[in-house]
């Protein structure tokens, strides 16, 4: 078992990492076509990338100082103690131990009647998981221990890292298009028909592959996070089989969940939606392109198969 | 000139491959101490509960003194044993002990309703969780690193600087989930 998942987490990890890589080129490609669409000229295509690469940084920046605690904060999550909540505390220190995490991850509680879980933090040391109130009244020891294990997949897999990394691009590249788009509405297009002169073709063509550039980045981004996502969702179901070794709790747990999502009473944004274990936005089953979690039927069966096997084979 | 120049090329990255490969195995090697360091922290937590659990006990279960002194005694052994092997045996028995004890609960009501016992019940049965879940990692980082030092070509540098196989923790115990096939 234990190398073919090492693998895995490492493909995962450079999956991660070129994910992010091709999000930073598209960022830069945004700005040079956006730039280059407001001055018409190579120098402001220039300055349009620098400005781009700057609201990366500054976004990045912020998210490394306390993204977490705001994350936190806007899903009302509070931090409970051993006493609090014995039997949560105890499954997130069962499953940092079989998840040989550096740190116990801090806990925290949502007080709402649906259930769901997620995890946060850009280093397992500093690594944060909260679930509902919903979540603890529902589950059984089992089926918790199933959905922690998951999380905690998730931050060892390095998940919540990139996630953040990723997420953050995105919204960097989104911020771009929506600002480049406006500008270019309120009177950047002006000054653009006036100073290509002579170029003529050459200069039009230009225009209107840059201007298909900063249309179709944002969607193009989308889709890679997207796509990725949903692959760390299997991984993390596996880290979880791994960690536990009983793939079926987790299995319970994830029907139980989707069979009572109601997405209105949980105080969710798009930014938080694809770290919990069950997307909140989309209901059970649904598989659209921009889905962040794969359907859940599907979560299920893979982890019945893995439990399956745990059976007869392994009893010899 | 050229040919020192080379074979001083090859020399130092012989080198960065040695260092590479020796940095690679000290750290399997301290992933599997540390690991060897959850064991240890949870058998003690459980040696910890136990006085805890039998004061709680005691006053339900004036019937059961041969289970609670079997229990007491186990304890002192474990809390003896020297290395994983006797360690590994030692724990077992006071499993065993533990369970034999909880299965006796179920004859008196009363205790098993006391918020007391409820609470010390699940200290104890997560303290045994979180021993077979460190001793699952444990396993798990000796068997990574003993693959590593045998296989080529970490294990021409293994020999040479002292890199030793370790032993696995096995606890003599039936009752186990067996390990599920992973799959993604």
């Amino acid at each position: 078992m234990s190398t073919m998942m090492w693998e895995a987490i490492a493909a995962n990890k450079q999956r991660s990492a070129l994910l992010i890589a091709s999000l930073a080129t598209l960022l830069a490609l945004m700005g040079l076509a956006i730039g280059f669409l407001l001055g018409g000229r190579p120098q402001s295509a220039y300055f349009g990338a620098f400005v781009g690469m700057c609201v990366w940084g500054v976004l990045l920046l912020v998210n490394a100082m306390g993204g977490e605690s705001v994350l936190l904060a806007s899903a009302n999550a509070r931090e409970v103690s051993h006493d609090d909540a014995p039997q949560l505390y105890n499954v997130v220190e069962e499953m940092r131990i079989a998840a040989s995490l550096p740190a116990l991850p801090r806990v925290f509680i949502i007080d709402t009647p649906v259930p769901n879980a997620f995890a946060v933090g850009l280093k397992p040391e500093r690594a944060c998981v909260a679930v509902t109130t919903g979540l603890l009244e529902r589950l059984e020891r089992d089926e918790l221990q199933g959905v922690i294990a998951h999380e905690l997949g998730h931050v060892a897999n390095r998940d919540t890292l990139f996630m953040t990394l990723a997420g953050v691009t995105l919204g960097a590249i989104v911020l771009l298009a929506d600002f480049g788009m406006r500008m270019l509405f309120w009177g950047g297009g002006r000054r653009r028909s006036s100073s290509s002169g002579k170029g003529g073709g050459a200069a039009a063509l230009l225009m209107i592959a840059a201007l298909l550039l900063a249309i179709l980045a944002p969607l193009v981004a989308r889709l890679l996070y997207f796509a990725c996502s949903r692959q760390r969702e299997y991984l993390a179901d596996a880290s979880a089989a791994q960690f536990t070794r009983y793939p079926a709790g987790l299995a319970r747990a994830l029907r139980k969940i989707s069979q009572e999502q109601d997405p209105k009473q949980i105080p969710v944004n798009r930014v938080v939606a694809p770290m919990y274990a069950i997307n909140p936005l989309a209901a059970a089953g649904s598989a659209s392109i921009f889905g962040t979690h794969p359907p859940t039927t599907e979560r299920i069966r893979r982890l019945l198969e893995m439990q399956g096997a745990a059976g007869p084979a392994d009893a010899t | 000139m050229a040919p020192v120049l080379i074979l001083l090329g090859i020399l130092a990255a012989l080198v960065l491959w040695f260092v590479s490969i020796y940095n690679g195995l000290v750290q399997l090697r301290n992933y599997v101490d540390n690991a060897w360091a959850q064991i240890d922290v949870q058998l003690k937590r459980r040696h910890d509960l136990i006085p805890n659990l039998i004061e709680t006990v005691k006053g339900y279960m004036s019937h059961e003194r041969g289970t609670l002194e079997a229990i007491t005694k186990a304890r002192t052994e474990a809390m003896h044993a020297q290395g994983p092997a006797q360690a590994g045996q030692a724990e077992a028995a006071l499993s065993g002990a533990l369970r034999g004890l909880m299965v006796n609960v179920e004859r008196y009501p009363d205790l098993k309703a006391s918020a007391n016992f409820l609470a010390l019940q699940e200290e104890l049965s997560s303290t045994e969780n979180k021993i077979s879940f460190a001793r699952q990692a444990y396993n798990d980082s000796v068997t990574r690193y003993n693959s590593r030092i045998q296989s080529i070509p970490a294990n021409l540098v293994a020999g040479p600087a002292g890199f030793s196989r370790r032993d696995l923790f096995e606890l003599a115990d039936a009752a186990e989930r067996a390990v599920p096939q992973v799959k993604f």
